[in-house]
């Protein structure tokens, strides 16, 4: 989603991730002793200085949580690392929408800890998505397709990364109260890896793959509008994963504009 | 050549050995495959010079001969025959050591690959006096197919396994067929684990207690049958030196195995594993003591020993390294009372490395007791 033209665009998102085992490349289930924790906050803030364009800056903090067998809990907590983006609607009609996503993320220096932060993978990613527009004249129903991929070049201390993702939403507004519109929406995905990197870990230098599935609900007030702002609570499950972690996803973000507008 | 005639003519053809497997704490074994089913007999004779015959009449094609009444650490000459005809040369074969010796040395090789490599490991090791060498595991590439065994493996190793066992841990590589069974169908292992099988195991030599992993084939998680028996093996054993081992590394400036760190590493130290070996990485490394996932002070020594003939992968040293090096090489580890040394050897036969770990007291604690090894020597 990019902002109107002249104004900012806050996104904050907080994730909680709960896997409760890593699944290997031969499907056997890893678990772990207790569930871990796996808590990252991401404020993405882009501005749009003409229309159908906008720049932006990424910054996530992780905090996770790792109960130890025999043992007590580790824990760990930071700024994993943080990127820069620019945003592009090259198709924006009354019925769909449409943006790509060029970011470079830089991250932390990868360390010798058990429970780390960071991977240590500087990348670079390209997203594109294609969803339905908020305009009165858009249609009845809501979704969405989302497809990134990502690659890190090789450093003297990890090993090249490529991985490709893609998930699809479907939906439609249920019910109106406060003023806002309440809409849910089926998620369902898939991603592929050449490694296990997840929630900063390098869990396994493998080809790592999962499917998920889960459901969105989106909370939107003034939609369509300028002054659009909204909320939406995102469950999901890993499916299938091989050489990856499993476990539930809880997602929730709130994204809005602010800024003096200059009309869209 | 007439003689060779004559086998081929009777359907007698050695096909692979002898070599020597490992049942169980006292039992060592002595092992051929002929071409076609055909009977089987060792002659043998003890240290003392009394001799001995195994007979057995059944018709088969791998041949296994327990030898369980040992006296411990002697060394038995042995000449095995199918249809009376002499399969191989005659050769030695160590007897375990029992719980009162506590002097013995070992091998540890990982990642053998085909060429000079392999072979010019097993000299030394024959060179060393070891009495038996764990693998790491990959002992085939690049899938472990049976049909390749020879060629890479029994082959190249045949000087050192006419005389000793090799007791491997099953690789990524040696699972990519049919979940590691040419493996557990071409060696003969302990089978006390919780499955029954050979995936993996536990056996006694001396004063130290060895556990073989498996993190390729089956669940290590927690809760786990592995994960349970570790646990049982560990508290329940009350040799002074406890040993692990098995392919990848949780602590590698190759590349570590996290899962494995975060799940196994605590209870290595909880119950008092003094080394863990490992292969994957092509490179041989140690770690300093790591308790805690931090160091130094007192903890499990991680060594990766995966030079056995596999081409060298290149490495970023980390903070936890205390050694590391891109060499083909073996380690042998000499345990006598109260000390452990481990040393790094290239296919020459030159030490690089070494270790020495070594614990106040020379008797055996009560079981679970840990004892925290302290390092006195790097070079």
């Amino acid at each position: 989603m990019l902002p109107p033209a002249g104004r900012f665009l806050l996104r904050l998102e907080a994730g909680w991730y709960r896997p409760s085992a890593f699944v290997d490349s031969e499907g056997v289930s890893q678990d772990f002793s207790g569930s871990p924790d796996f808590v990252l906050g991401t404020l993405r803030l882009s501005y749009s200085p003409v229309r159908r364009l906008a720049a932006g800056i990424e910054l996530p903090y992780r905090y996770s949580r790792l109960p130890v067998p025999e043992g007590s809990v580790l824990t760990a907590s930071g700024i994993p690392g943080a990127g820069i983006y620019l945003d592009w609607a090259p198709v924006r009609s009354s019925k769909l929408d449409s943006a790509l996503r060029l970011e470079y993320f830089h991250s932390r220096s990868v360390s010798d800890e058990a429970l780390t932060l960071s991977d240590g993978a500087d990348r670079y990613s390209l997203d594109a998505s294609l969803f339905t527009a908020e305009t009165p004249q858009g249609p009845r129903w809501r979704g969405g397709a989302h497809s990134g991929v990502r690659y890190a070049p090789s450093t003297r201390q990890t090993s090249s990364l490529a991985d490709w993702e893609i998930d699809l939403r479907w939906g439609c507004a249920i019910a109106r109260a406060g003023g806002a519109e309440i809409a849910a929406l089926a998620l369902g995905g898939y991603a592929i890896s050449s490694a296990a990197r997840q929630e900063g870990l390098a869990l396994h230098d493998l080809k790592s793959r999962r499917a998920l599935a889960g459901f969105v609900l989106e909370a939107d007030r003034d939609r369509g509008t300028p002054s659009s702002r909204g909320i939406a609570l995102i469950v999901e499950r890993d499916l299938g994963a091989r050489n990856s972690l499993s476990g539930w996803r809880l997602t929730m973000t709130w994204t809005g504009p602010f800024g003096k507008s200059a009309g869209r | 050549m007439l003689f060779c005639a004559a086998m081929l003519a009777r359907g007698a053809g050695l096909v692979r050995g002898p070599v020597i497997g490992r049942i169980d704490d006292s039992t060592a074994a002595v092992v051929w495959w002929t071409d076609e089913a055909c009977d089987t007999r060792l002659d043998g004779m003890s240290p003392g010079g009394k001799p001995f015959s195994v007979r057995r009449p059944e018709r088969v094609t791998k041949h296994v001969v327990p030898l369980p009444d040992l006296a411990p650490g002697g060394r038995y000459r042995y000449q095995a025959y199918s249809d009376d005809f002499p399969m191989g040369e005659a050769s030695t074969v160590a007897a375990p050591r029992g719980a009162g010796d506590a002097s013995f040395r070992f091998g540890v090789i990982g990642d053998t690959a085909t060429g000079h490599i392999p072979a010019e490991i097993a000299d030394r090791l024959v060179e060393s006096g070891a009495d038996f060498v764990i693998h790491t595991g990959d002992v085939v590439y690049p899938d472990g197919a049976d049909e390749l065994y020879d060629q890479e493996f029994f082959r190249p190793m045949a000087r050192w396994l006419a005389g000793g066992p090799v007791l491997p841990a099953l690789g990524n590589h040696d699972v990519h067929t049919d979940r590691g069974a040419p493996l557990l169908s071409n060696f003969v292992l302990p089978k006390n684990s919780a499955t029954g099988d050979s995936r993996f195991y536990s056996f006694r030599q001396g004063n130290a207690l060895f556990v073989c992993l498996d993190v390729e084939s089956s669940p290590f998680g927690y809760g786990s049958p592995q994960y349970r028996w570790l646990v049982e093996t560990l508290a329940g054993s009350d040799s002074e030196w406890k040993v692990v081992y098995f392919h990848e590394a949780p602590y590698s400036s190759g590349g570590a195995n996290s899962v494995i760190r975060l799940i196994l590493s605590p209870l290595f130290e909880r119950y008092g594993v003094d080394v863990a070996f490992c292969g994957h990485e092509h490179l041989y490394e140690r770690t300093f003591p790591i308790r805690d996932f931090g160091f130094p002070g007192p903890g499990v020594v991680y060594i990766t020993e995966g030079g056995g003939g596999a081409d060298l992968d290149s490495f970023q040293k980390k903070s936890y390294s205390a050694f590391a090096a891109s060499r083909h090489g073996y380690v042998i580890g000499e345990v006598a009372p109260g000390r452990l040394l481990l040393t790094a050897h290239d296919t020459g036969g030159s030490a690089f490395d070494s270790v020495l770990l070594t614990k106040a007291g020379a008797a055996p604690g009560p079981a679970g007791a840990v004892r925290r090894p302290r390092t006195v020597g790097r070079p």
